[in-house]
């Protein structure tokens, strides 16, 4: 038997628990992947990047980058959700995972309909990854397969080597905007909907104006106030994000 | 249209494993529904193991409670149908290198001539000549007229997207269509090693040798990564032989001259050289304009001339870039409906542009001309004059005033206090050597290429 995780918004979280041994609350967690699609994004700023990750093209990569919290894991679920819904055979491979697989799996990848690079940057330091997914991206090429990519800077700013780093640079590229205070704000009414929750104007407002305001920061914030609230039997108010969040209300 | 019997189980499966083990392993698996028997098939090996290892016994039981009848295997394979062999016609399309032509080679008994790997679209039409590669568009064409004869092998050799491999796709597109049943083979180094390997695992190495040495032309790309492959350079070695003994045509592609590739043999180095080798070297700029031009008409666009102008202008690293500056333009004029104008690209391009003026400091270069030549940042702001340091320093001091809105005064100041007229003649200086000296001006072109990447 495996370890099984779930995965929260944002963060992988392995919990202990054994397959077959799932709690209610795990179950509830896992429902909230089906919501990684394009309209539970809000792409006010990134209409075009989400447009484009919509109609894919088999002729070139699709690359996007944006810095940490910026909504790419969303992005790439979506898309895979998007392709799997088609009954396409997909495959994310996140370089930056804690537990990155051998390069080996990306032998004959592009017998999939669509591969997914989450975090290419991660693999500066290391030739060996490097080269496969050079060798990856001329098969998915001729082979009609389509390639989506994440990174934390712009193809130009990869640090790999120059024939990996041009057929990058030849992509479809974009860079992923984050969202303003506002869109924050409605990124974590519409977060706490899926899970039950209800957020009031004003403790989504007191969320961004006092907390740290990356995304990955709030919906761990999230994540907390969740379970704070659920022991102590309250609602979602102020006087308990000023327990979470300092302590003392 | 009703699910099928693996979406089901995905289903389950979906509700049971965290995101990361679906979508690395379970999502790749591609299903076939055989009578009563469900096919999975895994990409490679390494899925495949470790399906066998942590998922197939649940994967089992989750088909057993959804269809009782239905078993389950995993192999791994593809359910992708194998893309039919290329007609001989002049039109044809290119056969998918999904499977390569070895492993394909079945398709190709027509007693006809294939052509395998090769992309029709590659045209010598569409090749745009400059200075930079009128040398290699000229044998390139040599070869096309008089496979085997005029130079044998060829050897391209240049930076990354500078158009090595759209040139011997044209060849071989050439010769296809020039002479009756052609033979014609393009494959990447990796597939070569990789189907020289698998040919060893099934036992059919000695057909893998008939096969490459059966083609009336073998064009490899990359040559580069046979480096340090003693067994892939060995069987090379000898089907290279073989092809060159009997007139049949080699063409080869790397990313620098043949003696440089590290971890090549002597005796392979040495052969490459027997034909031609010529160099590829990065356009200037109306070649880079007139390239994208050509690209925009091929995909039906037409593009103002100021745009390809800026296009031209900002990119110039490689061909690639232009390609991907180009595709943004293209997407973002598709999406608003409004017109290629030279502010929409403006407009278009601009976290790319932004990331490109912000990249190019005196720092920046100091730091890469130091790398480039093994000495410390430290040497070229020094006093020192030794050749080994003064050269290097002078070399920076022309790409800060080229590349840099610095006024002179100030770039004397980053390099260590010096005056004006320092800068002004070391710029003065590099240009007089790189017009006498080869070695002085290639060196000036990478530092240039490597600062704009």
């Amino acid at each position: 038997m495996f370890g099984s995780g779930v995965e929260r918004p944002g963060k992988i979280v392995v919990s202990q628990s054994k397959w077959g041994a799932m709690t209610k609350q795990l179950a509830l967690d896992l429902h909230l992947r089906d919501e990684f699609n394009f309209n539970s994004y809000l792409s006010a700023s990134n209409e075009q990047l989400v447009a484009a990750l919509s109609t894919l093209h088999a002729d070139y990569p699709l690359y996007f980058w944006g810095e940490t919290g910026s909504g790419k894991t969303h992005l790439l679920h979506a898309v895979l959700n998007q392709q799997v819904s088609q009954s396409k055979a997909v495959a994310l491979i996140s370089l930056d995972h804690f537990d990155r697989p051998d390069s080996k799996i990306c032998e004959g990848l592009e017998q999939c309909d669509l591969v997914c690079i989450d975090a290419i940057d991660a693999v500066d330091d290391d030739m060996v990854w490097q080269q496969a997914l050079f060798h990856l991206l001329n098969r998915a090429k001729e082979n009609n397969t389509y390639m989506v990519i994440s990174g934390h800077g712009s193809p130009q700013h990869l640090d790999v080597f120059a024939d990996l780093q041009s057929r990058l640079a030849a992509s479809l590229i974009f860079e992923q905007n984050t969202l303003n205070d506002d869109e924050k704000t409605i990124a974590l009414q519409q977060r706490s909907q899926m899970r039950g929750l209800s957020l009031s104007d004003e403790v989504a407002n007191y969320l961004v104006s006092r907390a740290k305001r990356d995304t990955h920061s709030l919906f761990g914030l999230l994540d907390k106030l969740d379970k704070h609230s659920m022991v102590k039997q309250r609602g979602l108010t102020v006087p308990l994000v000023k327990e979470v969040l300092f302590g003392f209300a | 249209m009703s699910d099928s019997l693996w979406q089901r189980c995905l289903r389950h499966l979906e509700s049971e494993l965290n995101a990361q083990d679906l979508n690395t392993w379970i999502r790749p698996l591609q299903p076939v529904e055989d009578g009563n028997l469900l096919r999975l098939f895994a990409p490679n090996h390494f899925v495949l193991d470790k399906i066998n290892e942590l998922f197939i016994a649940r994967i089992i039981i989750i088909i057993k409670q959804l269809d009782d009848n239905t078993s389950v295997t995993v192999q791994v394979g593809s359910s992708r149908p194998t893309p039919a062999p290329s007609p001989t016609t002049s039109n044809a399309v290119a056969q998918s290198n999904a499977t390569s032509a070895f492993f394909n080679r079945e398709n190709n008994k027509t007693g006809k001539g294939f052509r395998s790997g090769l992309q029709p679209s590659f045209t010598f039409d569409n090749y745009v000549e400059g200075k930079s590669n009128q040398l290699a568009r000229a044998a390139s064409a040599q070869v096309a007229e008089n496979p085997g004869t005029a130079y044998n092998p060829l050897f391209l050799y240049g930076g990354v997207g500078l158009g090595k491999t759209h040139l011997m796709h044209a060849v071989g597109n050439m010769m296809f269509e020039r002479m009756d049943n052609a033979k014609i083979v393009y494959l990447h180094s990796e597939r070569f090693v990789a189907d020289m390997v698998k040919a060893l695992q099934h036992n059919t190495i000695n057909e893998f040798k008939r096969y490459y040495r059966s083609v009336d032309a073998l064009l490899i790309d990359d040559i580069q990564f046979f480096a340090k492959k003693d067994r892939s350079q060995e069987e090379f070695f000898h089907t290279f032989n073989s092809l060159i003994e009997g007139h049949q045509q080699v063409i080869m592609t790397c990313d620098r001259y043949p003696k440089k590739v590290d971890g090549l043999e002597e005796r392979l180095k040495s052969r490459f050289g027997w034909g031609l080798t010529v160099a590829i070297e990065p356009p200037e700029l109306e070649t880079r304009v007139a390239i994208l031009m050509s690209k925009a008409a091929q995909i039906d666009i037409d593009i103002p001339n100021d745009v390809a102008f800026l296009i031209a202008k900002r990119f110039q690293s490689n061909i690639r870039e232009m390609e991907g500056a180009l595709r943004r333009v293209v997407a973002n004029s598709r999406f608003t409906g409004l017109p290629i104008t030279l502010e929409f690209a403006k407009d278009a391009l601009r976290d790319l542009l932004a990331l490109q003026d912000r990249l190019v400091t005196i720092d920046n270069i100091q730091k890469t001309v130091a790398e480039y030549y093994k000495i410390r940042v430290a040497d070229l702001l020094s006093k020192r004059r030794s050749r080994s340091v003064a050269r290097p320093r002078q070399l920076a001091m022309a790409l800060a005033k080229d590349m840099t809105n610095h006024s002179l005064p100030e770039i004397g100041d980053a390099f260590g206090g010096r005056d004006h007229t320092t800068v002004l003649h070391a710029c003065r200086k590099i240009a007089e050597l790189r017009a006498e000296d080869n070695v002085i001006n290639e060196d000036y072109s990478n530092l240039l290429r490597t600062l704009q990447t």
